[in-house]
């Protein structure tokens, strides 16, 4: 009983991670209708800045995460200025090539200013135990900060000015450019804010996992399994799916024969099954 | 009239003769003075690997600095070409042919993957080059090139370092009884796994045994599993990065077995990353900066001179230097280029090197040229790595149970 529940919170825990990681990627594709193959690579920069500060400074990887939000909110709007504004209306192809060469060019950029050896963050391991539970306090916090601003992202979308202006956006750029809107300067912030996210989803990742050139490559595949699970550029439906793809590696993890293998192919299996029965995703709100 | 035809020629042939001797001399000149070429294929970006290859460059920079120092190979600048196989085999191929077609390297050195090795292999095989290889562990590598008079190989084998694990284990007392086994699910995991079960049979129980991938954000549900089973060792068999998260993890979780064992523990960053965390885990490798090799101190000397940033150096560094230097050594000894004597001075080869003493033996699964098959334990304690077995090379005692 005691292995099932800790399966289950271990589940549970990972969800937070690859949450945190896909919202950015959910909200540039639902409101700028734009796949970013080098959200992986932000969060990677996120995580260095992290270990930086961390290492360098002394600082506390949890207050590192302003510098992460803002940094990476500034790149975000440089990669915007000088790349993304130019192929708004370009094909997808365009599109995708264009953020898969930002993807490269970070990886490598990192490689030569960072070398590829893989770092963490030595923290004391603190342990939250309950009865014959125990979990790490960080995937706990991580988790809680991964829902956390999913809600309150989902919340500005629904209820704020702002938020109602990005909705319009995304139902129909030319009525938005007609009723007076600026949607470059939205399009600017969105890239910017989802940018910041993945800093901040970088550091995070920085503090339970470890830092390398490559770390985005295989989260940002994750967060592609519940991109298309959630329906594509769905948030709200994006925490259902960031669980349900979490509870299931977990469950696999544990109680299939050779399980760990099994569930790393998960993903690419989501993502197939999906696209090919359900390509609206699980409540099938995608929007064309 | 026919002695003015006479001082005629003589006249012409003095200033002719000294002009077609310059000439010829200037023909020579830049042949006595062409580099010889060796080229190098390694993985320095694109993947995990580029961890291990960044540390081969450090080497065979260094190999190339000193040779050159002393005056080259034969007289002449050794031109060293290093190559980035990307982490895969297509780009590993494209980079070896180009080396041995465009290039016309005398000999080609280094490797990492197995998995790369094996392709590169099969695709460069009708050449016959001349292979010094540091990488590639797996003996499906030394099974199908091993018997190849072309192909020299320096990493000990997957047998090797599996052998020298269990007997390790054994060693320990009280002497373990269950062991939780995971690897990673590629050739060098699967392969290793296949070798520990074998020679672990009868000797231990193992009471896990599952494969992971590497790279995977979350081992916590692994690590859940083999916790229930409670064993008295863990023992991992994977990558840098996946270490500092399983041993992370693990203690997150309350899997606390009485041995954690891993491959390859001194890899750069360990200390940093994993802190007080990291200590008591213990680990196969082939070197260690603390062995007593004859010359491993003046060399360690001499690598923090040209490299002052490099401060902790994995074994792939010695590795690498040893790569060349056997190669020029070879080349050297041959007293020429011809690709038949440098095989014969190769296979004579008695170099002392940092990484040990180097001579190439038949290896036990048929592979003709095997030059190390020594591994050591070594287990972080006070976050210092010491040798703890074999007992004749030992800095320390192995602390067991973990405290």
């Amino acid at each position: 009983m005691n292995n099932f529940i800790q399966t289950i919170i271990n589940g549970l825990l990972t969800s937070g991670v690859y949450l945190i990681v896909t919202i950015g990627l959910t909200l540039v594709l639902g409101i700028m209708r734009i796949v970013n193959f080098a959200h992986g690579e932000f969060v990677m920069i996120g995580a260095y800045i992290t270990y930086w500060c961390f290492t360098l400074l002394k600082m506390n990887p949890y207050l590192s995460l302003i510098f992460n939000i803002i940094i990476l909110f500034i790149i975000g709007i440089i990669i915007y200025k000088i790349g993304i504004s130019k192929i708004l209306d370009a094909p997808s192809l365009d599109q995708v090539l264009l953020t898969f060469g930002f993807s490269i060019l970070f990886q490598n950029l990192a490689l030569i200013f960072w070398t590829a050896n893989a770092y963490g963050i030595s923290m004391k391991t603190e342990i939250i135990k309950i009865g014959n539970i125990q979990v790490g306090r960080d995937r706990v916090i991580v988790f809680t900060i991964g829902f956390l601003i999913t809600i309150i992202l989902s919340l500005i979308l629904s209820k704020t000015k702002f938020g109602k202006t990005l909705n319009a956006i995304s139902q129909n750029r030319n009525a938005a450019y007609l009723v007076g809107i600026n949607v470059p300067y939205y399009y600017m912030l969105s890239f910017g804010i989802a940018s910041a996210l993945a800093g901040l989803a970088g550091g995070l990742v920085g503090i339970v996992m470890y830092t390398s050139p490559y770390i985005g490559v295989k989260l940002g595949l994750r967060a592609f399994a519940i991109l298309v699970l959630a329906g594509l550029g769905n948030i709200n439906m994006a925490i259902i799916a960031s669980i349900i793809l979490g509870l299931l590696e977990s469950f696999i993890s544990v109680y299939v024969p050779q399980g760990p293998g099994w569930a790393e192919g998960l993903s690419f299996f989501l993502i197939l099954i999906i696209l090919t029965i359900k390509p609206s995703g699980i409540k099938g709100l995608r929007s064309e | 009239m026919k002695l003015k035809k006479i001082i005629m020629l003589i006249i012409i042939l003095s200033l002719i003769l000294p002009l077609s001797l310059i000439s010829c001399k200037k023909e020579e000149k830049p042949e006595a003075k062409e580099p010889i070429k060796i080229g190098a294929v390694i993985p320095l970006s694109g993947g995990a690997f580029a961890q291990a290859g960044q540390e081969q460059r450090y080497g065979l920079l260094m190999a190339e600095r000193e040779i050159n120092e002393k005056g080259g190979i034969l007289g002449r600048r050794l031109e060293l070409i290093i190559e980035d196989d990307q982490c895969k085999s297509e780009t590993g191929i494209a980079a070896a042919t180009k080396l041995i077609t465009q290039d016309k390297v005398v000999a080609l050195i280094g490797g990492y993957s197995s998995t790369i090795t094996f392709a590169q292999m099969n695709a460069i095989a009708s050449y016959e080059p001349i292979v010094v290889w540091m990488g590639a562990s797996s003996v499906k590598v030394e099974h199908e090139f091993g018997p190849k008079k072309w192909f020299f190989h320096l990493h000990p084998w997957d047998y090797h370092r599996q052998k020298t694990v269990v007997d390790f284990l054994e060693s320990i007392n009280p002497k373990p009884k269950t062991i939780a086994l995971t690897y990673e699910d590629g050739i060098y995991g699967t392969t290793s796994a296949e070798y520990f079960r074998k020679y672990a049979q009868g000797k231990f129980e193992i009471v896990f045994d599952e494969p992971h991938k590497s790279g995977s954000s979350d081992f916590t549900s692994l690590l859940t599993k083999a916790k229930a089973k409670n064993p008295d060792i863990f023992y991992s068999v994977s990558y840098a990065g996946d270490y500092l998260i399983q041993i992370k993890q693990a203690k997150e979780i309350g899997f606390k077995p009485k041995g954690f064992v891993i491959v390859a523990p001194l890899f750069p960053g360990y200390k940093d990353s994993l802190g007080k965390d990291g200590d008591y885990v213990v680990g196969v490798n082939p070197w260690a900066p603390t062995l007593k090799i004859e010359g491993l101190s003046d060399w360690l000397e001499r690598f923090h001179k040209w490299f002052p940033e490099k401060q902790e150096i994995e074994y792939w560094v010695p590795l690498a230097y040893a790569n060349l230097m056997c190669v020029a050594d070879a080349i050297n000894r041959a007293g020429s280029l011809d690709k038949n004597k440098i095989i014969e001075a190769l296979e004579k080869t008695d170099l002392m090197t940092p990484f040990g003493r180097l001579t190439f033996k038949p290896s036990d699964e048929g592979g003709l040229h095997q030059a190390f098959t020594d591994l050591v334990m070594v287990q972080w304690q006070n976050l210092e790595p010491v040798v703890v077995f074999p007992k004749n090379l030992a800095g320390g005692n192995y602390i067991y149970p973990i405290p």
